[in-house]
């Protein structure tokens, strides 16, 4: 973020300088007196430059121009607090009589006029504001390849390690002396990816006679790898970038760190090990491979996720269809009300004052809240700041929530290495939960909600921990609802109920269960808005007759025509659920878990594991189950899909199932929130662009190559562990049908 | 329809309305501006921005706060040098403004306000502190005024903090009226930095309220409450309009002013007399003598140094712990001494204080030694003697490792460079 502050365009004799958390203090009155641009970052124009403005009375009386580079990364929670920085800023630019221009950059995104619209709010809307799409930069050819390793295992539909593909992807690039770059997606891939490559470029059993010579000439050795990200000293950076530059260093393998900005010089080729999240990352990555005018590689390794699967199949997205909407809420309340409280400390409200979008009369309703909460004092229509705080201090850009843990680490001196607000605590650091931090895993010891902080000690096991939920969602509003093929959806807003009720700790490589825990921690309540999905009754037809087709009752085993005849023996002949006795017929004996979840038909045909049903109520449950597992598979589908439009991460969204709702009358429904308390907006566009969503869902589930549900489509399975495709596809062939 | 509070209420927002103390009853304006008037012995002052509230007290001219007056007849050219601003050297102790403020919070930025600023000044027969108080928010352009009109006659303000804390804060609220603020042109004296420079050695804190109490033997009385306790006491006063409990932040915001005078008075002496101050510790004589040293003042310096290393020299029960210096800032002010004595040629003086540095096992002190004998006496044997007792000291485990390496590379070489000499000698 850049403020410029000229009297004339010339450029040559304007001071120019960085303001951030790492300029000195003994630099910072000079800078604030004689820079005519100041380069800066978010957080320090909300904590130091704008609670401080009279120490830049003078840059703000002359500000001209206010440059937001990259403007695409202020999205969600970040972005909806980004414009509220901007509103506080344009009013204090206002107050020394300055009404600076902005000048925007973005990525290719699908609304860049829309997000430019919301972050800075121009008084006459779209028109004041100007798009600029024409790019004069010179591009040699660019081959842009996606990599899809071939499934090993149809069945489970498991394809090939997309790392190892890497590795030797890699590897040939380095053979052919191509200087490279690779993207991973965590600090932890880096870290595996380097230690594989170093082994594969070592290990003398690859050195063909093809490349025997180049190795020995170029003199490849181990540090012309590079790993790089955030952790490593900053000497040691700017080294491996200097490297890059002069080209001894032939491959770098780095996280979205090295995505924008630093100087690298320009690669030969990009290798991006698995899908960065957004597309517009994807060609900013991949961007960095491209030397002027000559052609340039990047690759593109899909692993499992269903986003790299559904994009793998269809590439047009990463050519023209840009998808991508960058969504921010500036209205939510609760980011409202943060920097409703930083713009009175700035300067006192006046009356008939207004704050970006709202109007005076809404504006007043948030200072007569301040002044009853006691941190504003108003006299002679004006509203003044009058508590003894500092208040931008205490609002994070990156959270909605208004309170945050901190994850100490107690091992010999005790350390924060981050927080995380109250909600995701609940759920990421549970006590005895393993939480992954930069790779490494802490275990927790306790979490004390009073003094909000997490205890972790660091620690080495062979188990991750997967925390066991109970959830409630109830209907608090409605704002908008449309009836679409296959039933209706709608926008408002739930209150969702969680509760974390236990853990399971799971195998790192063998997913086995290895133990569970229980917990006893407070239920939490998350207001928020929602998108969610009703099957109507035709649907639930559709289901019930496909239903119909399930099952040989012949191939369970020997023994089973005794073992069916114990059951009913056990339940008296009569239904366990209607009470019905027999009359003529006898009853069907169901499976609790279903019997193909089991290796040995001995343990599935358990007493245990058997229950006695009449007909009608067997019917009833094998469809619950049918629908309880095709609405799971769709949950997973299309949360897993949402990113693509919402230029999200799939944990900003909750999904929520539930074959019997209370929020539709009893109708089975899929839910879709926001994770940010109050929203910010992603349920509202899903609502919007449903027909794209469950389509694309319906082209991803029907084109995996599995047979019965992976984790690249419908998820690993429902309820009860088993797949979920044929069900998930009936009711997405419901929903897509004309 | 929800409310707002209701709303964020469901979102989580817990903090509200609900833990505000309620004023019994809300005073009206009228009744309340009496009460104040009456109150704090005040009067309401109106100027062209409106109106605010002063409290006005007179202090006779040889008033003591403490053991110690106001009026300083010190010359002030060595303060002057310090400040480094000579116009204080011929400034009039009428130009002197003594300022403190209390505000509504210590984090600075542009919500935080100086709701009570006192000032004070030498007129002719007496020392007046005016108190401006904001009694509204509102009126803070009429106390900004009234204050800069009060400041008008001097050229210089004197603060305790007040380059990091009162004056920015000050600054910002005649920028945020739009206004130029008058203490641009005035010249500053934050007497914290001098405190440090004097006292850092003896004395643990040196806030003004301990300086008091050490340096100037003032206490006061139990109407005095803690700093911390100060901006609730004004949000208070502006919900109930009840003033009764704000005495006690006058009274606390007066004795800052007039202990300000009267530290201004006393370390003004110390610097134009060092050596005519009755009853000095040690410890002061160094510190000041270090002060001396840094401005230039050799002389001065010299003989600061040896009072106070003689006072040093008295027998132990003589002098009380906290009055002694430690070994380490003992061995630095002879080192320091030494050094002065070093660069004015005058090694008869410096070699008996690097003798007495060297028997504590003072590195400096040894390589000195080894130097003088080296270079200016050319006897390379007792050279010898003293690098290799230095490097003995280097090689000791207790020293900082982070050193030795430096050291142990001096040191070889001129042990090496000495060997050379002497072998050379013994050749011819």
């Amino acid at each position: 973020m850049e403020g410029v502050a000229v009297s004339g365009l010339d450029i040559a004799h304007l001071a120019a300088s960085i303001y951030d958390g790492d300029t000195p203090s003994s630099y910072r009155p000079s800078i604030r007196r004689k820079a005519r641009i100041v380069l800066s970052n978010p957080d320090m124009l909300h904590t130091g430059i704008l609670p401080h403005h009279t120490a830049w009375a003078e840059f703000f009386g002359n500000l001209r121009f206010i440059i937001l580079d990259e403007m695409h990364v202020y999205r969600g929670v970040f972005g909806s607090h980004i414009a509220n920085v901007l509103r506080r800023l344009r009013r204090v630019a206002h107050f020394y009589g300055a009404e600076p221009q902005f000048i925007l950059t973005s990525a290719t995104i699908a609304n860049p006029l829309e997000l430019a619209i919301q972050l800075i709010e121009p008084q006459q809307g779209i028109e004041d504001i100007t798009v600029i799409e024409q790019d004069g930069a010179p591009h040699g050819e660019k081959h842009f390849l996606i990599y899809n390793p071939p499934i090993i295992d149809p069945g489970l539909g498991l394809r090939r390690s997309a790392m190892q593909e890497s590795v030797n992807l890699a590897s040939d690039l380095l053979d052919y002396q191509v200087q490279s770059i690779i993207f991973g997606r965590s600090r932890r891939t880096v870290e595996l990816l380097l230690t594989y490559l170093r082994e594969k470029a070592s290990n003398p059993a690859e050195i063909t006679s093809q490349n025997y010579e180049a190795i020995n000439e170029d003199n490849i050795s181990l540090p012309s790898i590079r790993g790089y990200r955030s952790g490593y000293l900053p000497q040691q950076r700017r080294e491996i970038e200097r490297g890059l530059r002069l080209g001894n260093v032939r491959a770098v393998i780095t996280t979205n760190a090295l995505e924008l900005g630093i100087d690298i010089g320009e690669m030969g080729a990009a290798l991006l090990v698995g899908y960065p999240g957004s597309i517009a990352a994807t060609w900013q990555q991949a961007g960095r491979a491209g030397r002027g005018n000559t052609s340039a590689l990047a690759v593109l390794v899909a692993t499992p996720d269903p986003l790299d699967q559904f994009l793998a199949a269809h590439p047009d997205y990463f050519f023209g269809r840009f998808p991508e909407q960058a969504l921010v809420n500036p209205d939510n309340l609760l980011i409202l009300l943060a920097h409703i409280r930083c713009a009175a400390f700035e300067l006192p409200f006046l009356p008939e004052e207004s704050f970006g979008n709202l109007n005076p009369s809404q504006l007043q309703e948030f200072l007569n809240y301040l002044v009853d909460e006691g941190t504003l004092h108003l006299s002679q229509d004006r509203f003044y700041w009058m508590a003894d705080q500092y208040p931008a201090q205490q609002v994070s850009l990156r959270s909605a929530s208004t309170e945050n843990i901190l994850l100490q680490v107690d091992n010999n001196s005790p350390s924060v290495i981050g927080t995380l607000d109250r909600m995701s605590a609940l759920w990421l650091v549970h006590p005895n939960a393993i939480y992954l931090h930069e790779g490494q895993p802490f275990f927790v010891e306790a979490l004390d909600l009073d003094e909000n902080v997490a205890h972790l000690i660091a620690t080495e096991t062979d188990y991750y921990t997967e925390h066991r939920s109970e959830t409630t969602v109830q209907l608090v509003d409605i704002f908008n609802q449309q009836p679409v093929p296959g039933g209706q959806i709608y926008y408002g807003e739930i209150n969702v109920t969680r509760q974390i009720i236990g853990y399971r700790q799971v195998h790192w490589h063998t997913h086995q269960q290895l133990g569970l825990g229980e917990l006893d921690l407070p239920i939490t309540e998350l207001q928020t808005s929602a998108y969610w999905l009703a099957l109507n009754e035709e649907t639930i037809e559709i289901l019930r007759q496909q239903g119909l087709w399930s099952g040989d009752p012949n191939q369970y085993g020997p023994g089973w025509a005794r073992q069916r005849d114990r059951a009913r023996e056990r339940d008296g002949y009569r239904c366990q659920v209607c009470g019905i006795p027999e009359q003529g017929r006898a009853h069907d004996v169901h499976h609790k878990i279903p019997f193909r979840k089991f290796t040995s038909a001995e343990i599935a045909n358990q007493l245990d594991n058997l229950v006695t049903l009449c007909p009608s109520c067997h019917h009833r449950v094998e469809t619950a189950v049918r629908i309880r597992s095709g609405l799971a598979g769709l949950g997973f589908v299309l949360g897993h899909l949402a990113p693509l439009f919402l230029m999200c991460d799939t944990r900003d969204l909750g999904i929520h199932t539930d074959p019997q709702s209370p929020i539709t009358a009893k109708q089975p429904v899929v839910v879709i929130y926001d994770q940010a308390p109050g929203g910010i907006g992603l349920s509202q566009r899903l609502f919007e662009i449903h027909p794209d969503l469950v389509g694309s869902a319906r082209e991803l589930v029907a084109g995996c190559g599995c047979s019965d549900g992976c984790p690249s489509c419908v998820g690993p399975g429902g309820e009860n562990g088993m797949g979920s495709k044929r069900e998930t596809l009936a009711i997405l062939d419901a929903l897509v049908a004309n | 329809m929800p409310s707002l509070s209701d709303k964020l209420k469901a979102l989580g927002v817990n903090i509200g309305a609900q833990n505000l103390p309620q004023p019994a009853e809300k005073l009206t304006h009228q009744v309340g501006a009496t009460k104040l008037e009456e109150t704090l012995s005040g009067h309401f002052l109106k100027n062209s921005q409106g109106t605010t509230f002063v409290v006005d007290t007179h202090y006779p001219l040889d008033y003591h706060q403490g053991k110690v007056g106001l009026l300083t007849s010190a010359r002030l050219k060595m303060l002057s040098e310090w400040v480094g601003d000579q116009k204080i050297a011929d400034m009039s102790p009428e130009s002197f403004a003594f300022l403190d403020t209390e505000t509504t919070g210590l984090s600075g930025g542009t919500g935080t306000y100086a709701f009570l600023i006192g000032a004070a000044r030498f007129e002719s027969d007496e020392f007046h502190l005016a108190q401006f108080f904001m009694n509204d928010p509102a009126d803070e352009p009429a106390l900004l005024l009234g204050l800069e009109e009060f400041l008008a006659p001097c050229q210089s303000i004197v603060t305790f903090n007040g380059k990091s804390f009162d004056a920015p804060l000050i600054n910002t609220r005649f920028i945020t009226h739009g206004w130029k603020t008058p203490l641009l042109d005035m010249v500053h004296v934050d007497l914290l930095h001098l405190a440090r420079r004097l006292w850092r050695g003896r004395l643990p804190s040196r806030t003004l309220g301990n300086l008091e109490v050490q340096i100037l033997g003032s206490e006061r009385t139990e109407e005095d409450i803690p700093g911390w306790a100060i901006p609730q006491m004004y949000f208070d006063y502006i919900r109930s309009g009840d003033p009764e409990p704000l005495k006690s932040v006058f009274y606390h915001n007066a004795m800052d002013v007039v202990s300000l005078a009267a530290l201004f008075n006393h370390t003004a002496g110390l610097l134009a007399e060092p050596l005519d101050i009755p009853l000095q510790h040690g410890i002061d004589l160094i510190a000041l003598a270090r002060l001396y040293e840094d401005l230039g003042e050799l002389d001065t310096a010299i003989q600061l140094y040896i009072q106070g290393l003689a006072y040093e020299d008295q027998q132990d029960s003589q002098i009380a712990p906290e009055f002694r210096l430690s070994q380490e800032a003992l061995l630095d002010a002879i080192e320091r001494l030494a050094l002065i004595h070093k660069r004015q040629d005058n090694y008869e003086a410096a070699i008996p204080l690097w003798e007495k540095a060297a028997q504590a096992e003072h590195l400096g002190a040894h390589i000195e030694l080894a130097k003088f004998y080296e270079h200016r006496m050319r006897n390379y044997g007792e050279a010898m003697h003293w690098a290799e007792s230095a490097l003995g000291i280097v090689n000791t485990p207790g020293f900082r490792r982070s050193e030795r390496l430096l050291w142990l590379e001096n040191l070889e070489n001129r042990i090496a460079r000495l060997k050379r000499k002497l072998e050379k000698n013994n050749q011819t």
